[in-house]
């Protein structure tokens, strides 16, 4: 195996593993929040799903870069490039990084706009509309990172 | 569709009043108004303190109910019954609440006589009756506890000053004793036991020995252990009826919201205001005849300044969709039902996250069984049809991906189209394309509410330029479209620019404001790329049934030589398949309902979607347990 290989590997593997981990922080978060209004108002659970599972987006970004750099890299397929040139695997390893730093700081402020929105919501109801749609409105940044990565992800080769 | 509405008002004589709001809440056809200055409401406390009481009844007398039957039978109640007969029921709500009283007044009288039992145990071997150990003339006479191990000492201590003796029963306070000494040596004696920890107790004057008074008491928790036994018996048998209590708490329930419910009286009469469904008109009149001849009924359209209530009307397959948008805010009365587009999306993209045809094979037995035999009623209903209804669409998505529980099989020369696995790179095209035809589907409600406002211009420059610009784009990548694509996306894009600020009289303000219009691209982008999670969900739940297959593949072995040892491997192998497929399901199940419901939130309802509506409630019977009133 080659270094470049293992650049580029370790690359796909931390979008997945710190998106995640910012994803899984986030939604805890934002599911604590739920937890307490849910105990006093039971009925709001299905609205309150929604609003917790918001900061959950960027781990699937995550986990979606790391599929692209393997279908990339052939391992899907059942060829894999063994032989990978070290810039190559850098140029891999940068390409996952967009859509990994943002994706991770992203799920993290998502996470404060879902409680906000929680808390919004347990104290008017019908607002859960425009709670949803402020805390989504973080999220576009993670979906430009996760644009730039699948550019750079398909087309280093 | 959303049903146009009515409004009512209803003036009757105050007598009247009771039997038109009990009629009114028969039909279930209005929504009353409510004005914070003027209207009233009766006050419901009492309801409230007997639903609390009938809802304690019914919880301490579950354990003794008869396990609910596999199939549920429908409790149906009549009408007549359900409104007069009250008190009887009462009467066993009374009686089930005595009975558990003196149950708990019978079990504290043993806990205190337990504790009694326990403090003349040790003096049970004591002959003589407790009143009687008082001190003689010539000896002063003691009980109390020394710790056992000094039991020699303490021997020894009374012995040299001529005391008499003897050691009782013991207990975790010590050696129980009893003891004498000549008057003049009490202090002498008393002194010496300080030093190996004497504590004195003194018994209660009793003229009973401790044992009589032991078995005194004895007899009398062994008796009130039976009467708990005989009440607690009752109580199984109020049990049988427990359904009774079931009805009362819906009776009340009801009569509580009707009490509640908002009136204008007059000195003679009482003025109700409501809103109606157009189409009940005729059956909000009967009620009203029913209770009255004297009466004033009038029925008009909403004013320009009145919000009515939102009701939508739908076929039976797009109904259990409408809790999802429902959940998200009710439509208003204004706009165009979002139903019917949002459930053929909800349907199809359930279907293709979940994305296996074993698993919606499971989802339509499964959820359609559950809903004949369970029979659930209202909003969970509404749910289990949603989740059946979704399998259809599983079954459909799995074939084309030729999943079936995990495993890739072609039944009759099937082949799959697709198999995201294999094709990630497909997949993510297919999951925005359909991305992208829902948004455009989102855009075409918007343009069906544009046109039934007349403003043709607007869906000219508001819905079609963007669905050139992003159609146009798409048709980009592919080769032999590029060049159409290429006019298709700058057509909308000029006509965003140009007309989207035609609300502007000055051109350099309109241009600008059209420049900004189509900055907005970027949130259409976002949007459309929002829906690769599509391709992360149906991967993931196919990864998982994969792996849960190998495992269970792994400790089948092979099966081509058959042993003992084969069948045994054959069933733990199954329990792997079972329970890994089960939580597969489950877990893809509350994924797809999350994420279906955001891609309609967020990325559909965006586009034309404002819920300014709220939900039309009338004033009915609140039926928590029984499901049917029978009319006559």
């Amino acid at each position: 195996m080659s270094t470049g290989l293992l650049i580029a590997i370790v690359g796909a593997l931390l979008s997945t593993i710190v998106a995640g981990l910012g994803s899984a922080i986030g939604v805890q978060m934002a599911g604590k929040a739920a937890t307490g209004v849910v105990s006093e108002r039971p009925e709001l659970f299905g609205k309150l799903l929604i609003l917790q599972a918001l900061p959950g987006t960027q781990g699937i970004y995550g986990f979606l870069v790391t599929v692209l750099v393997f279908v990339e890299l052939g391992f899907l397929s059942g060829n894999p490039a063994l032989t990978l040139e070290t810039a190559t695997g850098w140029a891999f390893f940068g390409a996952c990084m967009p859509a990994t730093i943002i994706g991770f700081l992203s799920a993290l402020y998502q996470a404060r706009m879902s409680v906000y929105s929680i808390q919004m919501t347990a104290k008017q109801p019908d607002a859960a509309a425009k709670g949803m749609t402020m805390t989504v409105l973080v999220e576009t940044y993670a979906i430009l990172s996760l644009l730039v990565s699948i550019l750079l992800v398909t087309n280093v080769m | 569709m959303i049903v146009p509405m009515k409004k009512v008002q209803i003036v009757v004589l105050k007598e009247d009043h009771e039997q038109l709001m009990l009629n009114l809440q028969k039909t279930g056809e209005v929504m009353l108004i409510e004005h914070p200055e003027i209207s009233q409401k009766s006050d419901a406390t009492s309801e409230e303190i007997m639903l609390q009481r009938t809802r304690k009844s019914l919880n301490l007398l579950k354990k003794y109910r008869e396990k609910p039957k596999l199939v549920k039978e429908l409790n149906k109640v009549d009408y007549d019954d359900f409104v007069s007969n009250i008190n009887q029921r009462i009467e066993l709500l009374e009686k089930i609440e005595t009975t558990y009283e003196e149950i708990q007044r019978l079990k504290a009288d043993n806990v205190t006589l337990h504790e009694t039992l326990k403090t003349y145990q040790p003096w049970e071997q004591l002959t003589v009756p407790l009143d009687k150990i008082v001190n003689t003339r010539y000896a002063n006479l003691h009980t109390g506890f020394i710790e056992s191990r000094f039991s020699e000492d303490f021997k020894r201590i009374l012995d040299s000053h001529g005391s008499e003796c003897e050691l009782l029963g013991k207990t975790y306070d010590g050696q129980a004793v009893f003891f004498a000494n000549y008057y003049t040596d009490d202090s002498l004696v008393m002194e010496g036991l300080r030093g190996i920890n004497f504590v004195e107790t003194s018994l209660p004057k009793l003229p009973l020995t401790a044992s009589q008074l032991l078995s005194e008491k004895e007899a009398q928790y062994q008796s009130n252990q039976e009467k708990i036994k005989e009440l607690e018996e009752a109580l199984a048998q109020y049990a049988k009826h427990a359904d009774e209590l079931e009805i009362l708490t819906d009776q009340v329930a009801s009569i509580e919201v009707r009490k509640t419910a908002p009136v204008i009286p007059t000195d003679a009469t009482v003025y109700v205001e409501g809103w109606v469904r157009h189409d009940r008109v005729d059956k909000v009149i009967k009620a009203v005849k029913e209770a009255t001849d004297i009466f004033d009924c009038e029925f008009c359209d909403p004013l320009p300044d009145e919000l009515p209530p939102t009701a939508t009307q739908n076929n039976r397959f797009v109904a259990p969709f409408e809790i999802i948008t429902n959940m998200f805010a009710a439509p208003s009365p204004y706009e165009v039902d979002p139903n019917p587009m949002m459930s053929f999306w909800y349907w199809i993209i359930f279907g293709i996250m979940m994305g296996d045809a074993g698993y919606g094979l499971v989802m339509v037995l499964f959820f359609g069984l559950f809903i004949k035999i369970k029979k659930p009623k209202g909003n969970s209903l509404k749910l289990f049809q949603l989740l059946m209804y979704s399998g259809i669409t599983t079954v459909i998505w799995g074939v084309i991906f030729g999943s079936y529980f995990g495993f890739s099989w072609k039944p009759f020369g099937l082949k799959p189209v697709l198999v995201p696995m294999e094709q990630p790179m497909n997949m993510l095209i297919l999951s925005l394309v359909l991305g992208a035809l829902h948004i455009f589907g989102g855009l075409l409600v918007k343009a069906y509410d544009n046109f039934r406002k007349k403003d043709i211009l607007a869906i000219f420059s508001d819905q079609l330029s963007w669905m050139l610009l992003i159609g146009g784009i798409g048709f980009m990548f592919l080769p032999q479209l590029t060049n159409i694509g290429k006019y298709l996306a700058i057509a909308g894009a000029l006509i965003i620019v140009l007309f989207s600020g035609r609300s502007n009289r000055n051109i350099v303000k309109r241009i600008g404001s059209g420049l900004y219009t189509l900055y907005g691209a970027t949130g259409y982008m976002s949007d459309i790329l929002s829906y690769s999670r599509i391709l992360a969900l149906s991967m993931s739940s196919g990864v998982i049934a994969f792996v849960m297959n190998l495992l269970a593949g792994m400790v089948q072995g092979d099966l081509s030589t058959f042993t003992f040892m084969t069948i045994i491997k054959i069933l733990f192998a199954m329990v792997i398949y079972f329970v890994g497929h089960v939580f597969n399901l489950a877990m893809g199940l509350l994924s797809a309902y999350v994420h279906a419901s955001r891609l309609q939130y967020i990325e559909f309802f965006g586009k034309f979607y404002e819920g300014s509506g709220y939900a039309f409630t009338p004033l009915e019977n609140k039926l928590t347990y029984i499901d049917e009133l029978n009319v006559n």
